[in-house]
């Protein structure tokens, strides 16, 4: 037999129950991963011994690929970058360090990751990331620029373009 | 009806002078620079529309325990310690206000790993105060640099 009391505690409970599901369905969130188009990075030389800078315009990689998965832009909350690599267009052996840093018009400028010293006998070099990352969803959602810059050991002549590819971790709220 | 169509392009034309003009004139900061202790030289560029500053000499390149580069072994953040100082963007963001002045900026100063707001005012075409501080400018210091004359071939 139940009586009302029990009656007005099992309602209770079922509300609190409906109210942990409906929250945790709420903030539910979904990490997926996303390979960025290569960006080439660029600059006029000739090149001065000491840091050169190289810049490339960052593609609308994340907004066409929230488009395509039916997400709103609203709903992306937090990018991780998991792994910068920089290929290069030749074997250089001139190169002391590399650091790439973004930029936009809105946002200061933020380190993402560097290599020092160059590892030898590789074109494609993949950067350490920071391990405390600022907010990056600006950068890659309403334009950015990557800056590469290359610190040569020696003067240099011909003109020189590296590529940066980049892995991002999406963090999107359903 | 021909006078009207002179002014407005005469005003259109006196315009896009003016306008050109103030866009390019924070441009005069770009350059080789020296801060007052000559330990550095920083090199002061334009990227998009702000203004960035890196390190490109150090009187004393090598750390005097490793005798490798100097390293910015005082970022708080440790993964960034092994970022080679020759090369560091020291000045970052600089936004030019059209009164001699950069603004919106910061300042690091890898001997502290400190990041600091920063102001930069042209005394004169040679000469920079840069002043660093946190939260109010007066609670700051500021330090003359001066400019370094290249030889372009």
């Amino acid at each position: 037999m139940i009586t009302p009391l029990k009656l007005v505690k099992i309602n209770i409970c079922l509300y609190f129950i409906s109210a942990v599901f409906l929250l945790s369905s709420c903030s539910k969130k979904n990490n997926e991963h996303l390979v960025l188009e290569p960006i080439t990075l660029s600059a006029e030389g000739p090149y001065f011994e000491g840091p050169n800078s190289f810049q490339g315009k960052i593609g609308e990689d994340v907004a066409k690929y929230l488009q395509e998965k039916g997400y709103k832009k609203e709903q992306l909350k937090e990018i991780k970058i998991v792994k910068a690599t920089i290929a290069l267009d030749s074997l250089l052996t001139d190169i002391q360090d590399l650091t790439l840093q973004v930029v936009s018009e809105k946002e200061s400028m933020q380190k993402l990751g560097f290599i020092n010293p160059l590892p030898s006998g590789n074109q494609n070099i993949q950067l350490s990331i920071a391990k405390e990352q600022t907010e990056f969803v600006s950068y890659f959602l309403e334009g950015g620029t990557l800056i590469l810059d290359a610190n040569f050991l020696k003067d240099k002549e011909e003109n020189v373009a590296f590529t940066a590819n980049l892995e991002l971790e999406l963090t999107l709220k359903k | 009806m021909i006078q009207t169509l002179k002014k407005a392009l005469i005003s259109s034309l006196l315009f896009l002078f003016i306008s050109s003009f103030t866009a390019d004139d924070g441009d005069k900061i770009i350059g080789l620079w020296e801060p007052s202790n000559g330990k550095a030289r920083i090199k002061i560029e334009k990227i998009g529309s702000k203004y960035y500053g890196k390190i490109v000499w150090l009187k004393e390149p090598l750390d005097a325990t490793t005798n490798a580069p100097k390293l910015d072994k005082n970022n708080p953040d440790e993964s960034m310690r092994n970022v080679p100082l020759k090369g560091y963007r020291m000045l970052k963001d600089f936004i030019y206000n059209e009164k001699n002045e950069w603004k919106e900026g910061t300042i690091y100063d890898p001997e502290s790993g400190s990041l600091y707001s920063c102001v930069i005012n042209m005394k004169d075409e040679n000469t920079l105060d840069i002043r660093g501080y946190v939260g109010v400018k007066a609670l700051g210091r500021t330090d003359v640099w001066k400019r370094l004359m290249v030889n372009k071939k």
